[in-house]
């Protein structure tokens, strides 16, 4: 087929992506298989951690306890309300209340960076004493393989999330913007859509990094 | 550059605010029911109790937060075929460990 007649045949046929009911199905399909695959790239960790704990099970409950319990739960608190803030966003714009909805994003968008900040105060701590990823690792008081390898998948599981909730922080920046200059209204907001789901995602990661690394010893 | 989609076209029934507020609050009753099961002397049972009740927060956030009650199949089936794929994971390593 040459260009003119491929050319032709585009204009007599309309993408089938023109409706906005397709596009929206397709939207959602892709995101749902962008959810499943980044769910696949925690269960990677996840079942890494899994067969490490299976064969260092004493080094890994010791080095659990060295993880600061009261930081990684007052996170789970955060992540669980910024994961409540964002569903209420949606449902304030679907009410088309944009003020609630602005209100809502930006709780989500200061929790996010309060988890953050927490988790940076832990990550300090952490280095402070020595314990580090890898070759770096140096706290004599856990000299033990397994709590190496603990803290090197901590370092990975706890990094990656981290990277998730940047960029998670950085969605809802911009949604905050759309919503602000009302380019996301009652009418139209299948991105709050999609980057509410993306953030729920990232609570769900944290849900089982939690008691996997902070509360099971 | 694409425009954003035009809405409210096929969407699906979206959660009501009574049901967000009760699912944060389960969220909140569960993570202190999390909590205290690691300082409760369960032995060897505390990964199990831990998991089992990370896995329900993970289902309320995901039937009511992520609206997947309300959603159709694909979404739903993507959904657990991500689970047993994880499940198949583990299981497969944590046999490998043990019985290697």
């Amino acid at each position: 087929m040459s260009r003119e007649s491929a050319a032709l045949a585009s204009q007599a046929e309309p993408s089938p992506y023109a409706q906005p009911e397709t596009r929206r199905a397709a939207l959602t399909l892709a995101i749902w298989v962008f959810l499943g695959s980044e769910t696949m790239l925690f269960a990677g960790l996840f079942a890494l951690y899994t067969g490490y704990r299976a064969l260092y099970g004493a080094d890994f409950a010791h080095a659990a306890a060295f993880n600061e319990e009261w930081i990684g739960s007052l996170n789970t608190f955060v992540l669980i309300s910024s994961s409540f803030f964002a569903a209420w966003a949606l449902h304030a714009v679907r009410a088309g209340r944009r003020v609630m909805a602005l209100a809502s994003l930006c709780a989500v968008i200061a929790l996010g960076l309060c988890f953050l900040g927490l988790k940076s105060l832990e990550y300090y701590d952490h280095l402070s004493r020595g314990i580090a990823p890898g070759q770096f690792y140096t706290f004599t008081r856990l000299p033990q393989h397994g709590a190496r390898l603990f803290f090197t998948l901590y370092y990975f599981m706890t990094g990656l999330h981290a990277l998730h909730v940047i960029v998670g922080l950085s969605i809802m920046a911009w949604l905050l913007h759309r919503v602000h200059r009302k380019r996301t209204t009652r009418e139209r907001h299948v991105e709050l859509e999609l980057g509410a789901l993306y953030w729920h995602l990232v609570d769900i990661v944290w849900i089982f990094l939690w008691p996997l690394l902070y509360l099971i010893r | 550059m694409a425009t954003p989609v035009s809405h409210p076209v096929n969407e699906p029934e979206s959660a009501s605010g009574r049901a967000l507020r009760w699912a944060f609050l389960a969220l909140l009753v569960l993570t202190g029911l999390s909590w205290a099961g690691a300082h409760a002397p369960l032995g060897h049972l505390h990964g199990l109790f831990a998991l089992g009740v990370a896995a329900i927060k993970a289902l309320v956030v995901a039937f009511v937060f992520m609206e997947l009650r309300h959603a159709g199949f694909v979404p739903r089936f993507i959904a657990l075929l991500t689970l047993l794929f994880i499940g198949l994971m583990c299981t497969g390593i944590v046999a490998d460990a043990l019985w290697r």
